[in-house]
């Protein structure tokens, strides 16, 4: 019976926290990061980034981010 | 907060909950919708490709019976002006959505063929709404009701939605969501309505504290002679001869001053000859509305755009016209300047069609032509800007970045024509609205024509103003309840202790955001139009940079976006 109540607890908590996952995330928005290419400041998007030795950089567009690999060959 | 996504280019929807980071960092409707549209669009998109979103985004007093707060926000890129473009509405849609247990909703996608959505019940499902297509307002309102219940939400475009016109408005309750051509974002994804039923309740974090404030603004709306009297009685149109005498209404597509028979189309006589009864908000005691044998309005803006830019002092046949814009589905300040443009290219010989300002009938005619955007209705519903390009005539666009000018005239006050120019959306009042200031004394009366501090007094307001829009309440309150306390409201309803300055900088966040992003479009410098070039905005618009910490070109430094925690 205790294991139950146990089992019972331990979903009604797992519940809540997936429900409310977004308030144990983060307490402030997401940064901007600048496109070195062009300027503009964009959101962290993982499809738009390019590893380098210098860290991650994030690009606007597909077209920004050939750029500057074409610049740097 | 809650989100609601469809996709209708797969017929799917997706619930979830955003992090909570972005309402802390932006609070709710305008800041919130306004950083989703920034990170899921791309610079240079189409406003009217499927992929474009549009936002629906609620506030956190939205639902909850508050003064002045039964509003939503809706945000998307404009077709009109390819600015970031928010726009508040009175309609049932926000609270309804709330109820329903969403804080947001995103319509993406296009539908392949006429659809309309209905949400209630918890369920959320798309219907075919070819029968609706084409079909008159009252016909789409009466066939939806039949179907859903009296007790609905109904959210609609008209025809301009569905032809395209760029600045095609959205209906909700017989409120607009006026500007920017969010119908046409709308009608570009075959989404005809959007009919919303909810039934859940809605609480504040403090009720008893949000009580107190409510019955403190209410207080305030009776003892302001703005939203207890002048409003109430008149309408927005009170405000006509007003501004008429004080010299900010023109005529003639800006060119001359307003005539003295403008005041046969007044608010006051709005009242005393058509009025049949007055319309509120959710939980507004102001009621501002009108309502006619025409439908809903004319507000003020209407009776200048429609009436005295045109010619036209009948007040009949002003608001027949406003009532045609209504039902299919136009915004009257854009249409009324589109239409006042076109009469002046007649006049100048610029224009092959002999039409003439005055004629009633020939705008009839005109605002049909450009609903279906045909003969010369098609160049006219691309709004003066493109008209300008088309005609070579770019003079006589009278607009800022594709929005035409509303109804005060740049050359009356110098604080509002800055806030023309420096608006995120174009050529609009409402981000600033230093009319309060420079023509009715609120907070206190400045000199219209003065240049010292009107920089900093708009760049406060500008950031107060995107701050009430994240509570979401209506910009009237601002005639009556004092600027700090808006932050006594927001702790109130979030339960948590907000000052001042922290809601002036997330007011800041939200208008650099939109900066950002029409920076990143590429949209057009900041300038009046020529014919009001003899307005002495340059040395404002440095020193507004300056107060915004903004370089020589008005885009923000990165400093700047550090501080205010956006890089």
């Amino acid at each position: 019976m205790k294991y139950i109540l146990l089992v019972i607890a331990a979903l009604v908590i797992l519940r809540y926290l997936l429900r409310h996952k977004g308030v144990f995330m983060k307490n402030m928005a997401e940064p901007l990061v600048r496109d070195p290419v062009c300027g503009t400041y964009v959101p962290r998007q993982k499809e738009l980034s390019l590893r380098t030795q210098d860290g991650t950089l994030y690009f606007c567009s597909a077209a920004c981010r050939q750029r500057f690999t074409e610049r740097k060959r | 907060m809650n989100f609601l996504e469809v996709d209708l280019s797969t017929s799917s929807v997706r619930e979830g909950r955003i992090e909570a980071g972005l309402s802390v960092s932006y609070a709710g409707g305008r800041g919130v919708t306004s950083r989703l549209l920034y990170d899921s669009t791309g610079p240079g998109e189409d406003a009217l490709s499927p992929e474009a979103p549009l936002f629906f985004g609620t506030g956190p007093l939205t639902g909850i019976p508050f003064p002045m707060a039964g509003r939503y926000i809706a945000t998307a890129k404009s077709p009109l002006t390819n600015t970031i473009f928010s726009s508040s509405c009175g309609g049932r849609l926000g609270v309804y959505l709330k109820k329903a247990g969403f804080d947001l909703l995103i319509i993406k996608g296009a539908a392949s063929s006429p659809t309309y959505l209905s949400i209630e019940k918890g369920h959320v499902q798309l219907h075919d709404g070819a029968g609706l297509w084409g079909q008159k307002k009252g016909e789409v309102k009466k066939r939806l009701r039949e179907k859903h219940g009296a007790d609905i939400s109904i959210l609609l475009i008209g025809r301009a939605g569905e032809t395209g016109v760029l600045f095609a408005n959205i209906e909700n309750d017989g409120r607009y969501l006026g500007r920017g051509g969010l119908g046409a974002v709308l009608g570009s994804k075959n989404l005809k309505a959007i009919v919303i039923k909810g039934k859940g309740k809605i609480r504040a974090a403090n009720s008893e504290d949000l009580a107190f404030v409510g019955y403190e603004c209410r207080k305030w709306l009776a003892a302001n002679p703005v939203t207890s009297q002048g409003l109430p009685r008149f309408g927005t149109g009170v405000l006509l001869n007003f501004m008429r005498e004080t010299g900010l209404l023109s005529t003639k597509n800006h060119r001359f001053p307003a005539p003295f028979e403008s005041s046969k189309i007044s608010g006051e006589m709005v009242t005393s000859s058509l009025l049949q009864r007055k319309r509120a908000c959710l939980f507004c005691p102001v009621a501002c509305g009108r309502v006619t044998k025409y439908g809903d309005g004319p507000e003020y803006e209407s009776l200048w755009s429609l009436g005295v830019n045109l010619s036209l002092f009948d007040i009949e046949k002003v608001a027949a016209l406003n009532g045609l814009c209504n039902e299919l589905g136009l915004d009257t300040i854009s249409t009324g300047g589109a239409i006042g443009m076109a009469l002046e290219l007649s006049e100048t010989g610029v224009l092959g069609h002999a039409i003439e300002y005055g004629d009633a009938e020939v705008v009839r005619g005109l605002i049909e032509d450009i609903a279906e955007r045909r003969g010369l209705g098609e160049i006219l519903s691309l709004g003066t800007k493109r008209m300008g390009v088309r005609f070579g005539a770019e003079e006589s666009g009278i607009q800022v970045k594709g929005l035409e000018l509303p109804a005060y005239d740049s050359k009356g006050a110098y604080g509002n024509a800055l806030g023309y120019i420096t608006s995120n959306r174009g050529g609009c009042h409402l981000p600033g609205y230093l009319i309060g200031a420079e023509l009715l004394g609120v907070p206190k009366l400045i000199d219209r024509h003065g240049l010292q501090g009107k920089a900093s007094l708009l760049a406060l307001y500008q950031n107060l103003f995107a701050f009430m829009d994240t509570l979401i309440l209506c910009r009237f309150a601002s005639f009556a309840v004092p600027g700090d306390y808006y932050a006594r409201i927001a702790s109130a309803v979030q339960g948590t202790k907000i000052t001042w300055e922290d809601a002036l900088k997330t007011g800041e966040r939200i208008w650099n955001l939109e900066r950002l992003f029409n920076v990143r479009e590429g949209v057009e410098a900041d300038r009046l139009p020529s014919r009001c070039s003899d307005v002495p905005v340059d040395e404002m618009l440095r020193e507004y940079y300056e107060v915004r910490g903004w370089d020589e070109l008005g885009v923000p430094t990165e400093k700047r976006l550090k501080e205010l925690d956006l890089c």
